[in-house]
């Protein structure tokens, strides 16, 4: 398992302790990269707001209850993912996972992607074709950037078999590099 | 590309995910870095999939800092007593603070409950089951019963047309008065 820093380790037990002036600090640690994570999960800058919101709030009361034998960053990110995937099933909403049809073409081919991907303007094209993957590919994708999950904690934290999370990271993959082509 | 060397290759596009993580066995991280090494194929592979993750890792969305130290604090603030959290013991306090809270709670809960319910059924129950209202509509109900009574027995006994009978005799003896009278 992955060392956590001491200083991070030692705002962790501050807050455990009920230390208020601790929790801003160390939510500042993963703040972009969970707020990025709650962003692309909800596509709408207030419906991140206020899962953000929640999932601090979730964060602080159940502090006392982390188990340091866990990395923070994986309980901190599991209970941000299902803040957020609550919220969207509260909304009802019918999230636009516009599928990019599944194709186990074989990713070997086209060496030239990764020239490609130095250029800006495909990042850029990277990023929106992850809002076309299917909501369990996106899920897995976004947690294996944004938490550093390994796949057994994205397994864990979505209830899937860890060879279906795996094959849900593939064909995310295929799915982008087919995107790319296209582009 | 032979036979073996194709299923090689094949096979590493399953494991690329776990080889990334370092979940493997050491001796298979060994075997596949051996591998990628001397397979431009696999390496390629390799490094789009770094590229894809890394150029999907740089969509960064941040929020504004007030914002965040507005949130952070409310966070902090807002979990420091909930009646939910009471009972369902998901309390920011230490465990043993928590128990005497919630015995706190109880008990004055309790003594509210023996201090006002006395009152709200002396205030309601007279009016709800009032003997006297109850005998007063039993009377009045019972008269009516008894009028209508009668006058179905009226009816069978064909007191009616006797009365209608009566009525017109009387109506015609009146009219002869008049004739007589008027010559």
């Amino acid at each position: 398992m992955e060392k956590i820093p001491v200083e991070e380790n030692i705002l962790i037990e501050k807050c455990k302790s009920g230390v208020r002036d601790a929790f801003g600090p160390l939510m500042n640690i993963y703040r972009r990269r969970l707020y990025s994570h709650l962003f692309k999960l909800t596509g709408d800058s207030a419906d991140t707001e206020d899962v953000f919101q929640e999932t601090l709030i979730k964060i602080w009361k159940g502090l006392p209850r982390y188990n340091n034998r866990n990395r923070f960053s994986s309980w901190m990110f599991s209970v941000a993912h299902n803040t957020a995937m609550d919220h969207l099933r509260k909304k009802t909403r019918g999230i636009n996972f516009e599928e990019i049809t599944d194709d186990t073409a074989n990713i070997h081919e086209n060496p030239d992607l990764s020239d490609k991907l130095h250029n800006n303007e495909i990042r850029k094209q990277i990023i929106k074709a992850v809002d076309k993957l299917s909501e369990k590919q996106k899920n897995v994708f976004l947690l294996r950037i944004h938490s550093g999950m390994s796949f057994k904690e994205i397994a864990e934290v979505t209830g899937e078999s860890l060879n279906t999370v795996l094959s849900h990271m593939r064909y995310a993959v295929i799915k982008l590099k087919k995107y790319m082509r296209v582009a | 590309m032979n036979g073996d060397k194709a299923k090689i290759c094949k096979n590493f596009e399953r494991e690329i995910w776990l080889f990334l993580d370092q979940s493997l066995p050491d001796n298979e991280i060994d075997f596949w870095r051996d591998h990628i090494s001397g397979c431009k194929i696999c390496k390629n592979l390799l490094e789009q999939t770094e590229d894809i993750l890394s150029a999907a890792g740089h969509d960064v969305h941040d929020i504004d800092d007030n914002k965040f130290n507005y949130m952070v604090k409310r966070a902090a603030t807002k979990s420091g007593f909930s009646l939910k959290d009471f009972f369902t013991g998901v309390s920011i306090r230490p465990s043993n603070f928590s128990r005497i809270y919630r015995a706190a709670l109880a008990g004055a809960l309790a003594i509210a409950v023996i201090f006002i319910s006395p009152a709200i059924r002396e205030k309601n129950a007279g009016k709800i089951v009032n003997g006297d209202l109850l005998d007063w509509n039993g009377t009045k109900i019972n008269r009516e019963l008894n009028q209508l009574r009668r006058k179905i027995f009226a009816l069978n006994q064909d007191n009616w047309s006797k009365e209608i009978n009566y009525i017109d005799s009387r109506i015609d003896n009146l009219k002869q008065r008049v004739s007589t009278e008027s010559f």
